[in-house]
């Protein structure tokens, strides 16, 4: 396989590695001088899955599971395996995950190196803090065990390492009990941030998943509109439970990336969605799959940006001065009218992310896209990654494509104690960008 | 839910016999897992059990040595009796060229591709037979359709397995046995890690929906994935003074 390429998300950057080949258990051994990096699904979006000039080793195949304990839900699996299987077996049992990202398409081990997060931040934290123990493989050949009680410090620095430490070959972690697999849902417009951050408040006691789709493209106002989507989990269990079923008609508008991708339609897409939801905040109940996953089913929607690519920009801002950094973030965006199509606002909770260079912390996260076809929009993007260093926000490493030097070790204070624990022999384009 | 399935997979570590059982898994399926690494086997076996399968048992057996098949059937007599479909899933894909200079290598791809699996299915057959039912499947290739100059040995090992499969097929069919032939193209497996790996590779989960659906409507062949049967026609067309030149 020593010529496949290999590519992450965003499309971007386009490198060449040296060798890309599945895990085997003669690969690591004492006698390595290679670099290596664990490659999963490739669903991070900027470098951080990829290794320049270096060797990748593919986890795809390392998907078994190696025990499901029903009675108190706890799991444990190979790394390569996909959330989207971990759902299939685990749903049908009555659990779910403990926290997940916008897509099943990730891996269980890509979501430890990233110590993911998800709508329920605000209720639950990372997906980290729900990890009992893992088994990493140095790249001298030697495996160990880590966990709060074994290698605690490799443990943490692992969790959110962004597979720095080694190559993760087998994780533990701890399930969310379920009656079933619906989601009831409620929708709350607002009109501007203010509103946001008002209701957003209030809602967040009262439902375990909260998110909001902003519109950055209404123009002519310095508002920004948009509609907070607030769920739980259902508690009827007496509710026609078909677990077989993929998705559920489109009673639920929440199919709307497929057309919000496609620029033309966008605005007026945009200008209906909100009028409808504005109409009703009803209550709903839906299937899970469309409630966390409503762009999985557009496969390969990353290629809707064309071959250049895009950038996903995820910063976190503190919530101080009655959420000012925020608002002047998207004065700027919407003034540069350069996009997003699609654009997510949350407000992070206190519960403290467990790894040394986890990303989630207390404040408001924004989450942009941005299509790299036109010149000049990397540029722009370094300027926003400057404001969140100036108002003392961080970037989210799975998703950068700009940090500096500087900015991450600003973003990360724990760096220097990371170093100690990062495998000699593990390296990735990101690492090489932000500490070579 | 459909009607208990207890299943012997020949070949339990293959990438496409794995994919299968994961595919066909739920709390009436019982499992027979049988193959030569028993590190990998017992993987298997505790991801079908943590994925919720009835149940799960292993057989370690090297189907080279078939002077051992006999305590094999035994324990199938004694243990799993009651099976109603087997998945016939091993073979070995040699390079060729190391074949023209080690004929005992040679013997022993021609023993476990093509002596073994008779032996193998023959025995499986009288079970059946016995039985008055049951799906036989077994995992064939579309490289036995035509002798290529790159892999004629390995083809012509499934070009026999092919015809043995569609001949048991027309015995078995007096039985109420079905006999199933899959043939599968070119799948990203560990098999076929040596080759250059392009377009028109799949993953084994393919191959294995692939299977699930040709079982359930009834099928006596099927090529997977389906454009195969037309690649695979065009191939056996030409004519052999123009594919003798051709580096197919």
């Amino acid at each position: 396989m020593g010529t496949s390429s290999k590519l992450s998300w965003g499309l971007y950057p386009r490198i060449n590695h040296n060798n890309v080949s599945h895990y085997s258990d003669k690969l690591l051994s004492k006698k390595n001088k290679d670099f290596y990096l664990a490659y999963g699904m490739g669903r991070s979006y900027g470098d951080v899955c990829l290794n320049e000039g270096n060797n990748l080793i593919l986890s795809e195949r390392l998907n078994k599971l190696i025990f499901f304990d029903k009675e108190n839900g706890i799991i444990r699996a190979e790394a390569g395996i996909s959330f989207h299987e971990l759902l299939k077996v685990i749903v049908p049992f009555g659990y779910f995950l403990p926290v997940t990202p916008g897509t099943q398409f990730v891996t269980l081990g890509g979501a430890v190196a990233n110590d993911v997060h998800g709508k329920n931040h605000h209720s639950a934290g990372t997906f980290g803090n729900f990890v009992t123990s893992i088994k990493l493989k140095r790249s001298n050949g030697k495996i160990l065990n880590l966990s709060e009680s074994d290698n605690k410090e490799l443990f943490i620095a692992t969790i959110g390492g962004l597979g720095l430490t080694g190559f993760i070959l087998e994780v533990e972690f701890k399930l969310k009990a379920v009656n079933n697999h619906l989601i009831d849902v409620e929708y709350f417009p607002f009109s501007n941030l203010d509103e946001f951050f008002n209701i957003s408040n209030d809602k967040e006691d009262k439902f375990e998943y909260t998110v909001a789709w902003l519109d950055c493209l209404s123009d002519g106002t310095k508002n920004n509109r948009g509609i907070l989507i607030c769920g739980n989990h259902a508690s009827n269990s007496s509710s026609n439970i078909n677990l077989k079923r993929g998705k559920l008609p489109l009673s639920v508008p929440f199919y709307f990336p497929s057309f919000v991708l496609n620029p033309l339609t966008m605005r007026v897409f945009n200008d209906v969605y909100f009028y409808i939801h504005k109409q009703k905040s009803k209550v709903t109940q839906i299937h899970y799959e469309p409630f966390f996953y409503p762009l999985d089913g557009v496969k390969n929607w990353n290629r809707i940006y064309g071959r250049k690519g895009f950038t996903q920009f995820q910063c976190v801002l503190p919530n101080s001065n009655n959420n000012e950094f925020m608002k002047e973030l998207l004065k700027r965006v919407k003034k540069k009218n350069l996009g997003s199509f699609l654009t997510v606002l949350k407000q992070f909770g206190d519960i403290p992310s467990k790894g040394m260079l986890s990303f989630p912390r207390e404040g408001a996260t924004i989450c942009l896209d941005f299509a790299l076809g036109k010149p000049g929009v990397l540029q722009y993007v370094e300027e926003l990654a400057s404001f969140v260093t100036e108002a003392g926000g961080a970037l989210y490493p799975a998703k950068d494509a700009v940090m500096t030097k500087e900015q991450f070790a600003k973003f990360f204070p724990e760096l220097e104690e990371f170093k100690k624990y990062k495998d000699t022999n593990f390296t990735s384009s990101f690492w090489e960008r932000v500490c070579g | 839910m459909g009607k208990t399935k207890n299943i012997i997979i020949l070949g339990a570590t293959s990438a496409i016999a794995e994919a299968y059982g994961r595919a066909v898994l739920d709390e009436e399926t019982s499992f027979l897992l049988v193959g030569r690494n028993k590190d990998k086997i017992e993987k298997i076996k505790n991801d079908y059990i943590a994925r919720g399968a009835k149940s799960v048992k292993d057989y370690i057996l090297d189907f080279s040595k078939i002077s051992t098949f006999e305590h094999f059937f035994d324990f199938i007599r004694s243990d799993f009796s009651d099976f109603n479909e087997v998945l016939f899933a091993y073979a070995t894909l040699p390079n060729q060229e190391d074949l023209f200079f080690n004929s005992k290598a040679l013997q022993e791809e021609l023993s476990l591709n093509v002596v073994s699996p008779f032996i193998m299915l023959t025995n499986i057959a009288n079970f059946l037979k016995q039985k008055g039912e049951g799906q036989i499947i077994g995992i064939s290739s579309v490289a036995g359709d035509r002798g290529r100059k790159a892999n004629f040995i390995y083809g012509s090992t499934k070009s026999a397995l092919t015809t043995y499969l569609a001949g048991l097929r027309n015995y078995l069919f007096d039985y109420n046995v079905r006999v199933l032939t899959v043939k599968p193209g070119f799948v990203d497996t560990p098999m076929t890690d040596g080759m250059e790996k392009g377009a028109l590779f799949v993953k084994p989960e393919v191959i294995a929906e692939g299977i699930v659906k040709a079982v359930r409507s009834g099928k006596d062949q099927v090529y997977l994935p389906w454009f195969w049967k037309y690649i695979m026609l065009i191939i056996k067309y030409i004519p052999e003074f123009i594919f003798k030149r051709l580096s197919i």
